[in-house]
């Protein structure tokens, strides 16, 4: 071996090992369902906040309110993402703009043109806080930079409308499909840093090194709410003080490693929940809690489900047979579009065709009609919309028609439908 | 019609078209779009510490980096000012808040009678009522007062006078008023807690103009 070769061959190694670590991280694709999951707090988030907004629309971001259109474009003096720079004044275009704002919210909630919704969503989430920054709190920080990482985000890949649609075009199969994590990783790096940011902060300065920086704060009589007496006495003001800055350190530093992760997540719920009670400071905490999912393993985020699936069975009853003629486009599509609504797999799917079918429900031999979907349930079987409303209890996409199945009792079936049962 | 077809056929692909095929192909290469998105998350990421880690943090200050980590995140925060992307996590820190505050308006009407409106303040609130309000707290008993912000104060005298608008006695003069009480520090066993003392600072004096009220 030539002299120096090893210290040749070892940094190239290391980079070699670097780049595979970076690669496996951001790139092995994973499960997009944890990202979906934040979409739809994240839009929740945004829902609440526009409503908690609602009666202060005009006072915040009004033409006359108290920061009035003409003082805020003398002050923004740098170009900057906000509809506010073009949008003619005049407070019924402000409130057309929440209004949109609200249903883009919504649209990116249940997943519906979800990379649209969601750079719509950023827009105007960047254009309120851009128009008025005087009333904003780190909650409202932190929806900004977690929505421009949504942006890139699969977030409609999973849990979403889009998925329903692209089921149904047959564009998409029944199984979700795995996807770069690279936007995950940044949530969870994002999450983190806003952790070990506020412990690097908190050591810079004095009171919550010397554990008297919870006296300050529940002596600060604006952001009291629920009462603490435990937090009259020193010894425990110092112990709590000192406990904030743990868990923040371990929620940005020990939450990479994996074994911890949960204990340290859980750790992290507690010190937001005991925040939530005590101060108010509104949406923070849940907007802190909502990038916590983003940490959550795929296969875990699956074991958990399964495990509620069993746990729901006993509320939901048997199982309902959804027969499908495996033969039609059309009539398979929908059966998969319902399989990925299926979330609590209280649908079991049939061809029509199939032995089992039969041998399920004889009736069918006979029948020559050409309906996309039959649902067998309570020993009948249920045709069209009654087909829907039949299996409306199980299907959260269906819940809305759930009171349509209590108003239709057997009177108002099909007469197809008694017949078959009989 | 087959003849017009054949020709179509061996006609050379235009050298735009060309072009465009070449850079499709490269943007949609696994490596490139990897090697894009790894230049993108890296610059992300620096921003992000940047924007993050206060320059006195210990681990800074160790390795004398505190000037050098300020220059560059007045830099960056120009650059995350423009899109939306600043962020800071001092929550509480480095040190908690020291003062109860509140803000209210002395209101002079034409006739001579004072009367005094009060930013909402959330003590006073129900707890549902202040979780809604809880904008004005920070906008008025954090924002409002400071000096850096006068440029709020007109708007603010202007806001409060048309709340307060009386066609037969409208509003003439509105002055800001900023109250506040140190909070005093942990009482030694045996020693008695020292009582709360207020200050008041009359910050913004505004003459209402006829048109302030439309």
């Amino acid at each position: 071996m030539k002299p120096g070769f090893m210290s040749r061959v070892a940094p190239a190694r290391a980079w070699k090992a670097l780049l595979y670590s970076w690669n496996d991280f951001f790139f092995t694709p994973q499960s997009p369902t944890p990202v979906a999951l934040y979409r739809i707090l994240y839009g929740l988030l945004i829902v609440a906040d526009l409503a908690l907004l609602h009666g202060d629309w005009l006072t915040w971001y009004g033409a006359h309110g108290l920061v009035s259109i003409d003082a805020f474009r003398k002050m923004s003096g740098y170009v900057s993402l906000n509809l506010f720079l073009i949008m003619p004044p005049g407070d019924l275009w402000v409130r057309a703009f929440f209004w949109v704002f609200l249903l883009f919210a919504v649209f990116l909630t249940v997943g519906f043109l979800s990379r649209f919704s969601s750079w719509a969503v950023f827009l105007c989430l960047s254009s309120i806080q851009r128009r008025n920054w005087y009333i904003l709190h780190s909650g409202d920080t932190l929806l900004l930079v977690m929505g421009f990482l949504l942006l890139f985000a699969p977030a409609g890949a999973a849990i979403s409308i889009d998925r329903l649609l692209r089921i149904w075009r047959g564009k998409d199969g029944v199984d979700v499909q795995p996807c770069s994590p690279w936007v995950q990783r940044m949530m969870q790096i994002q999450t983190a840093m806003l952790y070990f940011s506020t412990f690097c902060w908190k050591t810079v300065g004095s009171d919550w090194v010397n554990g008297t920086a919870l006296y300050y704060t529940t002596r600060l009589v604006e952001f009291q709410r629920f009462p603490v007496p435990i937090l009259e006495n020193g010894l425990v003001i110092k112990l709590a003080t000192w406990s904030t800055l743990v868990v923040e350190f371990a929620m940005g530093v020990l939450v990479w490693v994996r074994k911890l992760r949960y204990w340290i997540l859980l750790l992290g719920v507690c010190l937001h929940l005991s925040i939530e009670y005590s101060m108010n400071i509104p949406l923070f905490q849940w907007t802190a809690m909502a990038g916590y999912v983003t940490f959550v393993d795929p296969a875990d985020l699956s074991r958990a489900w399964a495990w509620l699936r069993r746990y729901l069975a006993r509320w939901f009853g048997d199982t309902v047979d959804v027969i499908y003629d495996g033969a039609s486009v059309g009539s398979s599509r929908l059966a998969n579009v319902l399989r990925a609504a299926d979330i609590f797999g209280r649908l079991k799917f049939i061809d029509r065709h199939s032995s089992e079918a039969r041998a399920a429900w004889p009736v069918l031999a006979g029948w020559q009609g050409k309906t996309n979907l039959l649902v067998g349930a309570h020993g009948a079987l249920h045709e069209g919309f009654h087909g829907l409303i039949a299996i409306s209890r199980l299907v959260p996409l269906l819940w809305w028609l759930t009171p349509a199945s209590l108003a239709s009792g057997p009177r108002r079936q099909p007469l197809w439908a008694i017949k078959a049962a009989k | 019609m087959e003849h017009d077809s054949s020709e179509r056929a061996i006609r050379p692909t235009p050298p735009m078209v060309k072009t465009l095929r070449r850079l499709d192909t490269f943007i949609t290469d696994d490596r490139v779009r990897r090697a894009t998105i790894t230049v993108f998350l890296i610059v992300q990421l620096t921003f992000m510490a940047i924007q993050s880690i206060p320059p006195k943090f210990f681990l800074v200050t160790a390795f004398r980096g505190e000037n050098l980590m300020t220059s560059v995140k007045d830099k960056v925060t120009s650059y995350a000012s423009h899109l939306g992307l600043f962020q800071t996590w001092a929550m509480f820190a480095p040190n908690p808040g020291r003062q109860n505050t509140y803000i209210d308006a002395e209101i002079v009407c034409r006739n001579g009678t004072k009367h005094l409106w009060t930013f909402p303040q959330m003590q006073e609130l129900g707890y549902a009522e202040r979780y809604a309000k809880e904008r004005y707290r920070k906008f008025a008993n954090e924002r409002l007062w400071m000096k850096e912000h006068s440029e709020l104060w007109p708007d603010a005298a202007r806001y409060i006078a048309r709340l307060n608008a009386d066609a037969s006695n409208p509003p003439q003069i509105v002055r800001l008023a900023h109250y506040w009480s140190e909070i005093p520090p942990p009482p030694l066993p045996d020693e008695t807690p020292q009582p709360e003392r207020w200050n008041r600072n009359i910050f913004f004096t505004y003459t209402v103009k006829p048109g302030d009220l439309l």
